[in-house]
């Protein structure tokens, strides 16, 4: 039934390719800033309405969150213990529509005023500038490894 | 790594048009997640390979093994593959041939997809990928 498939024609090679990534890496640097700004209506417009977000193996009550709103009630959550908390870039790779970001949670304690301070690593997936899906990792090799990239 | 996707899907979609859906089960990632736009049959949002190949079977089956897919055009958007193509299909009690223009946008990483979506329209799918209708027909 396959009597044709005609590749219409590839967008995204070339300057647009790589003005594609620029733009790709742009969103997540955004993502950064609207994350430790809690500028959730900004934060809302970087995602697609049905991105999900898949948590780092082991994390403490670590669920997935399927739609942009349970993904924001899930990040308020998650800042709502510190008192102060900021994100840091340490890293970032871009292949395709993939973005591996590598950057320090550093936070404080609500109630402790214990500090904590540890690089997480994430997979954004993109489309047309939004954030379709988010895979965090602990560890580096394994974030890297998922876009088929090594150390 | 987007040829190699576009080359993936068009596999896929020979072994299902020979009846053999398997191709497409291989390449779903633990944690997909797949979208439905309303009005399509059950529209929402499913997450998981087995939530994926439930919604299929049961959809597939309301056809009873004649739903067939011609790929019309495949577009490459980066690690996404927007595919137009012309579904037909009979009715299993009707007996009533249907025919429709299907946009599918699958979204893939090392070699699994990891999102599939079935916008409303060709408009919505056009747009999902940042697109227009004037760049799908540039150079067809």
């Amino acid at each position: 039934m396959l009597e044709h498939v005609l590749i219409a024609r590839p967008p995204y090679y070339g300057d647009t390719a790589r003005a594609m990534s620029e733009e790709n890496a742009e969103v997540v640097r955004r993502w950064i800033d609207l994350w430790t700004r809690r500028d959730w209506a900004a934060y809302e417009a970087i995602h697609d309405p049905y991105v999900v977000v898949i948590p780092p193996e082991g994390w403490p009550d670590g669920e997935v969150s399927v739609g942009c709103e349970a993904w924001i009630r899930q990040s308020m959550r998650l800042k709502e213990s510190w008192v102060t908390d900021r994100n840091e870039l340490e890293e970032l790779h871009v292949t395709g529509s993939q973005v591996v970001m590598g950057a320090r949670w550093i936070t404080k304690g609500k109630d402790s005023g214990i500090e904590f301070d540890r690089t997480l690593w994430a997979v954004f997936t993109l489309l047309n500038r939004r954030i379709t899906r988010i895979d965090w990792f602990l560890d580096r090799s394994q974030a890297l490894e998922a876009v088929g990239l090594s150390e | 790594m987007s040829q190699e996707n576009v080359e993936l899907v068009r596999e896929a979609f020979e072994a299902f048009n020979h009846g053999d859906p398997s191709f497409f089960l291989s390449l779903y990632d633990a944690d997909i997640v797949m979208r439905i736009a309303p009005p399509n049959i059950d529209g929402g949002t499913y997450h998981g390979a087995e939530a994926v190949e439930r919604y299929y079977t049961q959809f597939f089956a309301a056809f009873g093994g004649s739903y067939r897919v011609e790929i019309e055009q495949v577009i490459n958007v980066g690690d996404s593959v927007l595919t137009i193509q012309k579904a037909t299909a009979k009715g299993r009690e009707s007996g009533a041939t249907v025919q429709k223009v299907v946009p599918w946008i699958v979204t893939m990483r090392g070699g699994k997809i990891i999102r599939i979506d079935h916008p409303a329209s060709l408009e919505e799918a056009l747009e999902m990928v940042g697109l227009s209708e004037q760049d799908v027909h540039a150079d067809s």
